[in-house]
């Protein structure tokens, strides 16, 4: 079953072939997952995005219509399951992002490196603490290499819009005020 | 907009984000999300082929054993709304705490920052876009109604494999898998069901040694309790209790559900989960007097031959603005190498942290451990001097033996040494119950601690962890030194009990409350006490002021059910005898009782001490025929069904065919505010004790066949 395509796979578990469709899932919670972490910071909670995303793909497979690319609808329903628990869980939790700690572990064993890392460090706090949205446009472009117009389908906003967040994103990150 | 000239290029983007490194994730995280969504997957698609050909009913054996298997796989839902539920409560108390108390306006002042600084165009723009996606969190409803499961021997279960279950969303990593523990372990189980089934045609997952619960050694140790009995009133009119304020219980009952096994027969205590929820009862007018009685009498959910007479009571709250009493408190602290597990001292480290945030300038606080050698760690210090008690709780580190009870000593006597006249003197003692060095006989420990009593010194029992729970050494101590008990499982229940809570925990407005019921025997035949089996007195002891009892704190409240049968019911269950003069005295009651008043059911006496004093105050109130109602308040009829579903998981024999259903459909009805979401919380454990409960009918083969 693993040499069928996304596409076939799809059309099989559309038939009712659930077995297709664990294969489909096993496929891309990789993807999944990634980008959930990088969402959320924390192993944890991108596991639990990532589950809750996996189901919610098994709710809605049926109604996908295959008009955007598997991985783009993907991405959506990923980020919106993060928003959901970045909101349930409030704030709190995306201060202490654990690949903020990360970087900050990295850095005392390369001390050569240590200015450079040090900024690394504080532009990763500041991505983590970037607002849903303009995070969400930065994984998407920056991370997983979309068009600022694939971005705004994933998003479902317009394609400025994406380009508005990104700048607003950089200037953020390179320590400007928000 | 700002004007700041520096921004990173694309490249410096991509190579930021590049540089987040992500572990991997776990293989069994992975493999629960592919079996709860393929479970999901094959429930819709069941779905909407039934759709298609109008019936939901399956039919063959196997299908029967499909559909099983698929209301299993309610707990994808369960889980979900649980997490739901609990972001829900934990915003819900976060927010009322900075809104009412004002206590923590240190916390997280930068992400409020960020939030309003973000750009309100951009937010419209994306609410427009992004939203249409909602979650579903209703389908359990939608599910056809589970088949009747017959009844079972619902026995203690093994515990399940849960390593440090600590629920999740509450604001620490490290306090995190009780997430795993429930979505992971019922999965498991389900798997092992699934393969028991039907063999690979079915076969939802590879076998996987991880996933299956582990026969671990349960040594929570917890007292075996007997059911209150059935009274004669003609033969014991007389019922007398202590009032209970714990629930810790109700901790240990959440705990082992949210695990996916129903929790020991004894670690249920009725009394403690109905009391762990607030009601509404009425205040008196006269802030003297601590509290008076509100009386129900209602026809019993589980029966409807017999009626609960429910009383409950409700201690004054503390007013918002009132000077709050001084606390001198000591917190005694097991950092024994048990309690070296994220459930246990982190979990205790944070719990403190939070009420020590919420003590005023003039409060004070000592720290004592107990592990090897007991020792001070924190002399008596201002509360205000938050980074040294920080500091000194953040220092500490598990290792050790537990010396308990040379722990215990010194506790007493720092906070005898800072006693405030005036305040509240309290050692809050937290522990996973292991008392294992020093004085370790029970009797001489609880001894100790009944001395300590008339020092005016309380103490409040915080219990953490599980596996070595003594839950039995926990509940003696707390009853003797004047004090509560609390199990805290998660960061939730902690900031419940210290925070939201602390009033009622640690101001206590009346001692030593005892409740007694006198029955009249021209109305009621037979009287059944729902729970409070560990706090049974005497007749006698009620007007005995040297007995002790129950404390109740500011804004407390206590319920008491009792399960009557009026004469003439045919829900007796005790024949009249054939050779008393019975038959005479059920012709004409009223001519042998000396009953003033024929229209009273039963007369309840309320006995309490204020504060410091030693000589008790009387509340009587007459229960009478117009106390019968069928226009229920919400709280009144949760608090049944918390009793009815204490008892299904006690698996009483007075509950007759109520079930979990039963328990869902009344506990649904009666949620009422839920400020905090503590009563969807219950909701959802009900949900998990059915599917529990399926499964282990799935895994003692025996299947329930629907008609």
């Amino acid at each position: 079953m693993s040499e069928l395509t996304d596409a076939e796979l799809i059309q099989r578990a559309k038939a009712g072939d659930s077995n297709a469709f664990r294969t489909l899932m096993d496929r891309h919670y990789l993807l999944m997952y990634k980008v959930a972490y990088k969402f959320c910071g924390h192993k944890e909670d991108a596991q639990d995005v990532a589950q809750e995303a996996c189901i919610k793909v098994a709710e809605k497979l049926h109604g996908f219509k295959g008009e955007s690319a598997f991985t783009s609808w993907l991405y959506q329903i990923v980020l919106n399951c993060a928003r959901d628990l970045f909101r349930r869980n409030g704030a709190e939790r995306a201060r202490e992002s654990a690949f903020v700690q990360d970087v900050a572990l990295h850095r005392s064993t390369h001390d050569a490196h240590q200015e450079e890392h040090a900024m690394q460090a504080e532009a990763l706090q500041r991505f983590a603490a970037l607002s849903e949205d303009l995070k969400s446009a930065v994984l998407l472009v920056a991370s997983e290499g979309m068009s600022h117009k694939e971005a705004g389908k994933v998003l479902g906003v317009a394609e400025s819009t994406v380009s508005w967040r990104i700048m607003k994103a950089k200037q953020i990150l390179a320590g400007g005020q928000p | 907009m700002t004007q700041d000239p520096k921004q990173f290029s694309d490249e410096e983007l991509k190579k930021l984000l590049s540089e987040i490194h992500v572990p991997e994730p776990d293989e069994n995280e992975k493999l629960a999300a592919l079996n709860l969504a393929q479970s999901r997957f094959q429930e819709i698609t069941q779905k909407n082929k039934n759709s298609h050909q109008g019936s939901a009913k399956p039919s063959r054996l196997t299908d029967v054993i499909k559909h099983n298997i698929q209301k299993l796989t309610g707990a994808t839902n369960m889980k979900t709304s649980y997490k739901v539920a609990g972001g829900l409560a934990i915003g819900a108390l976060a927010f009322s705490l900075l809104t009412t108390t004002g206590l923590y306006d240190s916390i997280r002042p930068t992400q409020n920052e960020l939030v309003e600084a973000q750009s309100t165009a951009d937010q419209a723009a994306v609410s427009a876009g992004l939203s249409e996606q909602k979650a579903d969190f209703s389908i359990a409803s939608e599910r056809p109604a589970p088949p009747p499961v017959p009844a079972m021997v619902v026995s203690a279960p093994p515990p399940p494999p849960a390593p440090n279950a600590v629920a999740k969303y509450v604001a620490k990593p490290e306090t995190r898998s009780m997430e795993m523990a429930a979505g992971a372990a019922p999965q498991a189980m389900m798997n092992r069901s699934a393969d028991m089934a039907v063999g690979s045609s079915i076969a939802i997952a590879p076998y996987d040694p991880y996933m299956q619960p582990v026969q671990e050694e349960n040594r929570d140790q917890f007292e075996n309790v007997k059911d209150n009995a059935i009274k004669l009133v003609k033969e014991e009119p007389v019922s007398t209790f202590s009032i209970d304020v714990d629930t810790a219980a109700y901790s240990v009952v959440r705990r082992s559900l949210m695990n996916g096994v129903l929790p020991p027969k004894d670690a249920v205590r009725i009394e403690e989960m109905v009391n762990y929820f607030d009601y509404d009862y009425e205040v008196p007018v006269d802030k003297a007097v601590p509290f008076k009685p509100t009386v129900a009498l209602y026809q019993t959910p589980w029966n409807a031959n017999t009626q609960l007479l429910h009383i409950g009571i409700k201690g004054h709250e503390l007013p918002k603005d009132a000077v709050k009493p001084k606390s001198n408190l000591v917190f005694l602290l097991d950092v024994s190498g048990s309690m070296n597990s994220p459930d246990k001292l982190p979990l205790l480290k944070n719990a403190f942290r939070m009420l020590v945030d919420t003590l005023g300038a003039e409060d004070t606080v000592s720290i004592v451990t107990y592990a090897g050698n007991a020792g001070v760690v924190l002399e008596p210090t201002a509360a205000s001097d938050k980074s040294k008690i920080f500091a000194a709780l953040e220092s500490l580190q598990p290792g050790g033996g537990t010396a308990g009870g040379e722990g215990i000593r010194q506790a007493y006597e720092l906070a005898e040494r800072s006693f405030k006249k005036d305040g509240v003197n309290r050692v809050l003692l937290a522990t996973d119950g292991d008392f294992n060095v020093g004085i370790n006989d029970p009797e001489q420990l609880k001894d100790f601690i009944e001395r300590k009593r008339d020092t005016g010194v309380y103490l409040s029992i915080l219990g953490f962890g599980r596996g070595n729970y003594n839950d039995a050494l926990m509940q003696k101590l707390a009853q003797n030194g004047n004090g509560n008990a609390a199990y805290i499982d998660t960061l939730n229940e902690a900031r419940k009990v210290l925070v939201d809570e602390a009033s009622s925990t640690l101001y206590p407005i009346a001692g030593d409350v005892k409740i007694q019921v006198e029955f009249n025997p021209a109305a009621v035949a037979e009287y059944r006490l729902i729970g409070y089996e560990t706090r049974m007195l005497n007749r006698e002891d009620f007007n005995n002021d040297k007995v002790d009892a129950g404390d109740i704190g500011a804004g407390h409240t206590v319920t008491a059910l009792y399960e009557i049968t009026s004469v003439g019911s045919k829900a007796k269950l005790v024949d009249d005898l054939r050779y008393a003069e019975a038959a005479k005295t059920e012709e004409k009651p009223a001519a042998t009782e000396p009953v003033a008043n024929p229209d009273e059911i039963g007369f309840v006496k309320l006995r309490y001490k204020l504060p410091g004093e030693s000589e008790s105050q009387l509340i009587t109130r007459a229960v009478t025929k117009a106390d019968e109602t069928t226009q229920l308040s919400d709280d009144v009829r949760f608090a049944a069904a918390v009793a009815g579903f204490g008892q299904l998981l006690r698996n009483d024999t007075y509950t007759q065919n109520y079930t979990f259903d039963d328990v869902l459909t009344l506990a649904q009805g009666a949620k009422g505010a839920d400020e905090f979401g503590y009563r969807a919380e219950f909701i959802n454990l009900v949900r998990l004790a059915r599917t529990a409960q399926d499964q282990q009918a799935l895994q003692n083969g025996v299947y329930s066949i629907p008609r």
